[in-house]
């Protein structure tokens, strides 16, 4: 049986700058079961990364969460992480849920040791003893396939690659076992044969802690690879939300269509590529009707004004738009 | 068969390191290992390999931007590397560069028109109010607006960056053109647009591309040919088609598996490349690849091997 792990419902985030507001989230809705992977993608500035930074509550000044409800299902039963103080919200954050940054050099600490590092969480959250915790720590990083685990606590960030900085910030994030992991990016700044690495052990994780994950990517091909789940997000809004087959295979949403369509594929090359005329919205302006229809070629006059919200269109498979979900 | 218009020969570029502020010590670190490699006029060699691999740095070389330690790149038939400085501007006309980053290689302070104008007044290309029809022919034909002439690169978006970018590489009225990773910056559907744009310009002029970029499908959908670097060497190249299908070189494949498909269904096998690429100051003894190869022998740890043809237009190089 599917048990529910996060429910997300209508989140808003907004920046308040000197320029106007910033709508950069507007009413996200999604639900991540116990061990799925839930893969949120899109193009740069569509929200992907300040709707995980708000479920983490990282959100700072100028920016602010607006409204919303993000009902997480914990240690201690239901609890919509919103409401929590500061300091509770502390207990929750890098216990039972944790996150990955897109550059391991600028997330980790550069004048603290590797092995440092790792322990603090385990000390503050599981209470554990520098002994305890320093053993922890080398089972963790030989677990996240880092040679001669023991004598590395004591080096520091610059001194691993890229590739092993970034498994380095998986040991960390997994240290407590958290019932949710957030990868932003994880693997963006890695090569392929790197990224192929750091995704098997994301999945081998995931499996070994029971794990969920949300992985944000604007890579397709590693959506595909280890998402159960897809949201596609298109300026702030989520626009088509279903399992990875149907998504993939049969997008509904027009946004969706077109950026399948504008990948380049391994093993099929067409003539050209799709592409979408036009620009994403401004995030300052307020849209009225839905955020895609002044670039979308299948746009009908109630486009303009309505904006069409997420509607079912099959099972577990929802889609804003007028067009797609009227078929 | 169309006439060759690049070739390399044994191209090699070193640069000197030194190890520690007193070190007696010089090291060499080999970016460009003896790279062979013939584009023909109007095709696309693509060029993939991982970061460090020396794929940016052989482009630099053949622009002669970075003097060849030794080899020698003929382009149209004439040697560039014993050419002199005046002489090599000359010919730098007829290959053009077009950048990863498109804000950092245009000037901030100089309007789009400037931009697209200071090759031809460098030239001295024509008179000043046929450089002025140019840059307006340029723009339309990289499909910006015609009212951009007068804006600065900041007000545009990446990819109408890269148009410009495009467009000031195109002024000059070049042969070849090297691309490096142009599309890697932007987002896809962004990408798609240049990928496109960059197709249809070369089958308007008849322009020759050499492309470079890490993204093995994206040099797929561009090149007929492809060419896969490794620590400075090329390990394989062949036709695009035969190098994703049936590739030889073990670096290749391992290349092609760790690439995420945008279709669930074909899911990648597991784990088929550990552990990093070796630094270029140190490189392993024999085959460069041997530490990480599955299928490697004692052999790949004494002996480099060298590139052989294999099938009808496949020169491989393995054991």
């Amino acid at each position: 049986m599917d048990e529910l792990l996060l429910e997300i419902n209508n989140l808003q985030t907004e920046f308040k700058l000197n320029q106007g507001t910033v709508h950069a989230v507007n009413g996200v809705s999604f639900k991540l079961n116990k061990g799925e992977v839930l893969g949120i993608v899109g193009e740069s500035g569509c929200g992907k990364s300040v709707t995980a930074l708000s479920v983490m509550r990282l959100i700072e000044a100028p920016g602010r969460i607006k409204a919303g409800e993000m009902l997480f299902h914990g240690e201690k039963g239901v609890t919509d992480l919103l409401k929590l103080s500061p300091t509770d919200m502390e207990q929750v954050r890098g216990n039972q849920m944790s996150m990955i940054f897109q550059d391991p050099m600028t997330s980790l600490n550069p004048v603290l040791t590797i092995g440092y590092q790792i322990m603090e969480p385990l000390k503050i959250h599981r209470k554990m003893a520098e002994e305890q915790a320093q053993a922890t720590a080398v089972k963790l990083l030989e677990r996240v396939g880092i040679p001669e685990a023991a004598l590395r606590l004591k080096d520091y960030p610059h001194q691993f690659s890229g590739g092993m900085r970034q498994r380095v910030m998986v040991a960390m994030a997994v240290a407590c076992s958290p019932r949710l992991l957030i990868a932003d990016e994880p693997t963006t700044a890695l090569d392929v044969t790197i990224q192929a690495q750091i995704i098997d052990l994301i999945n081998e994780l995931k499996d070994e802690f029971g794990t969920a994950v949300i992985i944000i990517t604007h890579d397709l091909g590693v959506v595909a690879e280890i998402a159960n789940q897809v949201s596609v997000m298109y300026a702030g809004y989520v626009v088509e939300n279903g399992p990875v087959q149907q998504i993939f295979e049969a997008p509904r949403h027009p946004y969706t269509k077109a950026l399948m369509g504008s990948i380049p594929r391994l093993h099929s090359w067409p003539e050209r590529l799709t592409t979408i005329e036009g620009a994403p919205p401004s995030l300052t302006d307020r849209i009225v009707g839905c955020p895609f229809q002044p670039r979308c070629q299948f746009r009908i006059e109630r486009c303009a004004s309505e904006n069409p919200g997420l509607m079912p269109i099959a099972t577990g498979h929802t889609c804003a738009c007028w067009v797609a979900g009227h078929e | 068969m169309p006439e060759t218009l690049l070739q390399t020969v044994d191209l090699v570029k070193s640069f000197p390191i030194r190890r520690g502020f007193f070190s007696q010590h010089h090291f060499r670190l080999v970016a460009v290992d003896r790279v062979n490699l013939t584009i023909r006029q109007g095709e696309t060699l693509g060029l993939v390999g991982e970061s460090g691999c020396g794929k940016s740095t052989l482009g630099l070389t053949i622009m002669q931007l970075y003097e060849p330690t030794s080899g020698s790149v003929i382009f149209d038939g004439q040697e560039l590397t014993s050419m002199g400085g005046g002489e090599m501007q000359k010919k730098r006309r007829q290959m053009q560069m077009i950048f990863q980053d498109p804000l950092a290689a245009l000037d901030p302070r100089m309007t789009v028109e400037e931009i697209l104008r200071e090759p031809m007044d460098i030239h001295r290309v024509g008179t000043v109010t046929e450089r002025g029809t140019e840059v307006t022919r340029l723009l339309k034909v990289t499909g910006m607006p015609s009212d951009a002439a007068l804006r600065f690169p900041t007000e545009f978006s990446g990819g109408q960056q890269q148009r410009i970018g495009i467009a000031r590489a195109l002024a000059l009225q070049p042969k070849l053109l090297i691309c490096d990773e142009p599309v890697s910056a932007l987002d896809v559907s962004v990408q798609a647009q240049i990928l496109n744009l960059l197709r249809d310009l070369q089958d308007q002029f008849g322009l020759t591309y050499l492309f470079i970029s890490h993204n093995i499908a994206v040099t797929g959908f561009m090149s007929q040919r492809i060419g896969v670097m490794y620590l400075g060497q090329m390990v394989e190249i062949g036709p695009s088609q035969v190098i994703v299908r049936e590739s030889r070189h073990p670096y290749t494949n391992a290349l092609l598996k760790a690439v995420p498909e945008p279709e669930p269904k074909r899911k990648r096998l597991k784990r088929s490349l550990l552990g990093d690429v070796p630094s270029p100051i140190d490189r392993p003894s024999g085959c460069p690849f041997h530490p990480r190869c599955p299928i490697a022998e004692d052999r790949c740890q004494v002996e480099a091997p060298a590139m052989r043809e294999i099938g009808r237009t496949m020169p491989w190089r393995v054991i």
